[in-house]
């Protein structure tokens, strides 16, 4: 018996398949391969645009080591730029702040525009002289990185290579287009980290499976059961699981969150969690939805930034501190599998596992995804 | 004594403490005055293009007329 399953294995049908193999949790050049095919070269999530709510406001993010920062345009636009000047390639934004004009480079004080022109050169010609005629400052803005928001979500493209955010993410759009709309933050309080010493993606296969409920999750499990759950998979896209017991939260009067508006009937009851490929965990409601964006850092430890959101901008406080609570606990009840998952992929005999046909197919709809996409950006080097 | 000489280490002093005080607007205000107060082009536009890329930074009323002085001396576009 072979010591580690093969990405072929992965592949076969579900039945046969095996799981991914260690290496790919565990192996710091296999986490940078799959950096650069997993996450580079797709939609990912950097960050929730709630972030940067108004005009001028900028945060500085390091995605897998890259330096960016996001900024909300004076033209109230989102957008993902290179944190580097153009010049010597000094970071440009240490901390998240407002920008009243323009961002101005530390070192040479070079200037840009929000919207990342170079609108200003100081003695580039020589003291007192702005201009150079090397220096084409229409050639010199700062670096953009393709980016879109959705679900309140930034993603962006960092290769530049995926096709249009649209239309990769089509038929999540065309299945949510109940939910998309504006959605508002709950503010500060609902927003909160957990870290994992895990690789990214067991937090992924946690994510998309309802098999584990009963055990993990038995508080969740006594109103919304197994039984209760389907499966939702769309190949090399997506997969997850809906719920057709949702039960809103209710504070001692039997207050609730405003619904979403003109919801379909489905959403009276029903609730719905994916895992956006390659690094976002989505759930919608009838009355709140949920981001959670998954930051790697290194093959075995990843940090999980969670974000509430609501159907309006004020609702109340008490409900909000409570929604948050609630959902921190299933997460944190997570933690122990998750980072069990990972201690599991050092021991050298494991063959990546085999799935349930019955309840591991989203997970292995993430196998499959993982295993084809870098067996396809192995073929291309 | 020389009046000009202890104007200009004045400015140079409060120019000091500005930037010790990372304070754009003071600043932009200052070098623009250092630049109204420069006795040829060259130097006066050196300290013209201080204040002007501060003032670009702080959004300083002013930012736009340091633009022109400056296109008027060839040194902006």
């Amino acid at each position: 018996m072979e010591k580690t399953a093969t990405l072929n294995q992965v592949c076969l049908p579900i039945g046969k398949a095996n799981g991914l193999p260690n290496e790919h949790y565990t192996c710091s050049s296999v986490f940078k391969e799959e950096k650069d095919i997993l996450l580079f070269d797709k939609w990912s999530g950097l960050a929730v645009s709630a972030e940067i709510s108004n005009i001028g406001d900028v945060v500085p993010i390091h995605f897998q080591g890259t330096p960016l920062f996001i900024v909300r345009t004076k033209e109230n636009k989102v957008k993902v730029f290179q944190n580097t000047c153009r010049h010597r390639g000094m970071i440009l934004i240490d901390k998240a702040k407002s920008i009243e004009g323009a961002i101005r480079c530390p070192y040479h004080s070079w200037c840009y525009s929000t919207d990342g022109n170079l609108i200003s050169t100081p003695h580039v010609g020589g003291p007192g002289r702005n201009l150079h005629e090397a220096i084409d400052r229409s050639k010199l803005g700062l670096t953009e990185v393709r980016s879109h928001v959705w679900m309140g979500v930034i993603w962006i493209n960092l290769s530049g290579n995926a096709p249009k955010f649209e239309d990769s993410m089509k038929e999540l759009i065309d299945r949510w287009a109940d939910f998309d709309r504006p959605l508002f933050h709950g503010g500060k309080e609902s927003s909160f980290t957990i870290e994992i010493a895990a690789n990214w993606k067991l937090a992924v296969e946690n994510y998309c499976e309802s098999y584990h409920l009963p055990w993990v999750h038995p508080g969740l499990n006594s109103y919304s059961k197994l039984e209760d759950h389907y499966h939702i998979e769309y190949k090399n896209k997506f997969s997850g699981q809906g719920t057709r017991v949702y039960q809103q939260l209710k504070d001692k009067e039997g207050n609730v969150f405003p619904d979403f508006s003109n919801l379909k009937a489905k959403w009276d009851t029903a609730a719905e969690y994916i895992a956006v490929y390659p690094n976002v965990l989505l759930g919608v409601h009838r009355d709140h939805a949920f981001a959670i964006i998954l930051i790697p850092d290194g093959p075995e430890k990843t940090y999980e930034h969670i974000h509430l959101f609501y159907s309006q901008d004020k609702t109340p406080e008490h409900l909000r501190l409570k929604n948050r609570e609630q959902w921190k606990l299933v997460f944190d009840e997570d933690i122990p599998v998750v980072e069990g998952m990972q201690k599991g992929r050092h021991a050298v005999n494991f063959d990546g596992g085999r799935f349930s046909p019955v309840m591991d197919n989203p997970t292995h709809c993430f196998h499959f995804w993982v295993a084809n996409e870098v067996q396809n950006g192995r073929k291309q080097k | 004594m020389d009046a000009s000489k202890n104007n200009d280490s004045d400015l140079e002093e409060k120019i000091l403490i500005a930037h010790q005080n990372n304070d754009g607007l003071k600043l932009a205000e200052l070098y623009a005055e250092a630049a109204y107060n420069s006795p040829n082009e060259n130097k006066a536009c050196f300290f013209m293009v201080n204040a002007y890329t501060l003032a670009l930074e702080c959004k300083h009323p002013d930012t736009q007329s340091f633009f022109q002085f400056l296109k008027k001396h060839a040194r902006e576009t």
